[in-house]
């Protein structure tokens, strides 16, 4: 899932079918962003620990509704559905920085 | 890592009686380093250098700033103790880990203290590192970059030092909130308590981009090169500006702090010099010869009123604390506390009604000194003096010229002093089981 939803450079038809895939993965249907669909590893964890207090309740609401929409076996009506354009890879910065940082001790525990 | 093998005596002492012979003939790889005095130079934007070639095997940098906690504003309260415990977080350049393991991999050392004034960020290491060392502490102390989740994390440390704080320092706190009441001078080093929730990274950057400024920085060394240094402070990016200005306001008051226990501990002070007025050298003459402590562990305090104390059953101390604009002069107090009364009205005693001899003056002349050279020769102390000097004076004075200045104090210069102090309006600070202890104004 991780190289659908990435707005890199592209010609005019990479970016049509990066949109068609983003709609054809069904995430946004509930709600959810890219984000918030990553599985959660030790690194991912510490990520969202690391993320301002706004960005986690945002984050917990679309899950907690994603939830609640999946267990009644229903999705959001159309409008609100997730935009490709409105899809903010918001973890992204912080679970480089994990990654960074664990790469370091990897490092260092070589020595 | 090393590991060494035993090695029986006879097989050892064969190879090195050889190398001795051998070393006897070869001359030192790497010559005599010249000794030399304090050096300093002031750069054009403002930052002040300072160094000695002390010869000693290690080097000291500091940079020191003139942001202690006087210069916290209402909002930022607390944020030079927060500084001091976040000094080794990620900054622009390094992370936490990784800055921790390279000082411990060079055998270095990185640490950060402030006062009232100034704010000083400190590493030592030995000569062949020090060059990357200078660069950590560069990356330390001026491009700090203040993660939340570093801060929070570490906020539970904050909260153990302050909980933690020695009655004898919050006795020191609270006489200068007497005396100095909500001006600059009565804020406290340690963050108030009812401050650290709010506490946070914005308080932080809020508090350096006040003072993290070229004007009110020294960068001082020993056992380095003063061209090395120049080029080192050079390099730092600081940004221009005034920032705040000293603005103290001497008040009086007293403050006093009921926590039980078996002692009382006393603090009384009137308004002093500053650092740089031509009667500070007479207050260290009048620290010394009041009494400035016990010189033998154990013993009783020295001084007038060392002696006036240990006669009542107590310990007292000759108190100077001295600031770029203002000072503090008076005396500590310790007893038991049935004792605490008595003690308390001896030395006071003492403090208003002794009369100096020429002798005294002498003697509180070479103590004087003797305290000036002994803080020199620790090259720790002496870092720390050279940047408290050139960030809160904007030069620094050699060892030479602090004695000058004690060697021309007349005695006639220190009866003045003393008689203006005990005239003056005095402030008092107290701490512990105050049952006995009198207030200011029955003292």
């Amino acid at each position: 899932m991780a190289s659908v939803a990435t707005k890199a450079a592209g010609g005019g038809a990479m970016q049509w079918l990066r949109r068609w895939a983003y709609s054809a993965s069904g995430f946004n249907k509930l709600g959810l962003w890219h984000d918030d669909c990553l599985y959660e590893d030790d690194e991912v964890k510490e990520a969202v620990r690391r993320l301002p207090e706004r960005l986690q309740d945002d984050r917990t609401f679309r899950i907690t509704r994603a939830m609640q929409l999946s267990l009644s076996h229903q999705i959001l009506p159309r409008e609100q559905w997730t935009t490709f354009d409105e899809d903010i890879r918001y973890l992204k910065p912080y679970l480089e920085e994990v990654r960074k940082e664990n790469r370091e001790k990897a490092e260092w525990s070589k020595k | 890592m090393a590991s060494k093998l035993m090695k029986s005596n006879i097989l050892r002492s064969l190879p090195a009686r050889r190398f001795a012979a051998q070393a006897a003939t070869k001359s030192s790889d790497y010559g005599v380093l010249p000794r030399e005095p304090l050096k300093t130079t002031t750069l054009p934007n403002g930052v002040v250098v300072a160094s000695i070639e002390n010869q000693s095997p290690l080097s000291r940098v500091a940079i020191a700033v003139r942001g202690g906690s006087r210069y916290e504003t209402p909002d930022n309260r607390g944020a030079t103790h927060l500084l001091r415990i976040v000094a080794g977080l990620t900054n622009a350049e390094n992370t936490a880990f990784g800055l921790t393991r390279e000082l411990q991999q060079l055998g270095a050392s990185l640490a950060c203290s402030a006062d009232r004034e100034v704010l000083i960020y400190s590493a030592d290491a030995t000569r062949n590192h020090m060059d990357v060392v200078m660069e950590l502490l560069a990356n330390a102390a001026t491009r700090q970059v203040f993660k939340p989740w570093e801060i929070t994390d570490i906020k539970p440390h904050l909260k153990l030092d302050v909980e933690t704080t020695p009655a004898e320092v919050s006795l020191i706190e609270d006489l200068h909130l007497a005396a100095f009441r909500q001006s600059d001078l009565g804020n406290s080093v340690v963050a108030p308590h009812h401050l650290i929730g709010q506490l946070g990274p914005d308080q932080l950057a809020s508090h350096l981009s006040r003072t993290l400024l070229a004007g009110r920085t020294a960068v001082c060394g020993t056992g380095i090169d003063h061209e090395t240094l120049v080029e080192y402070a050079q390099g730092l990016q600081l940004p221009q500006g005034e920032g705040p200005a000293p603005a103290a306001r001497y008040g009086g008051g007293e403050l006093r702090t009921e926590i039980g226990g078996g002692v009382a501990l006393v603090a009384v002070a009137a308004e002093g010099a500053g650092r740089s007025s031509a009667t500070a050298a007479q207050q260290a003459v009048l620290q010394a010869v009041l009494g400035a402590g016990a010189v033998v562990k154990y013993g009783a305090g020295r001084g007038v009123l060392g002696a006036a104390a240990a006669q009542a059953g107590g310990a007292a101390a000759a108190l100077n604390a001295v600031y770029s604009d203002t000072g503090l002069v008076g005396y500590t107090v310790a007893a038991e506390a049935d004792k605490a009364g008595q003690v308390i009205e001896a030395v006071n005693k003492a403090f208003k009604t002794t009369s100096l001899t020429a002798e005294d003056v002498n003697r509180g002349k070479a103590l004087a000194k003797a305290a000036v050279l002994r803080a020199d020769d620790n090259s720790g102390s002496c870092v720390e003096t050279m940047g408290v000097q050139g960030a809160s004076l904007g030069k620094v004075s050699a060892v030479s010229d602090a004695l000058a200045a004690i060697d021309a104090v007349k005695l006639s210069d220190v009866q003045t002093l003393h008689k203006r102090l005990v005239g003056g309006k005095l402030s008092m600070a107290a701490r512990g089981n105050l049952r006995t202890v009198p207030y200011l104004d029955q003292l």
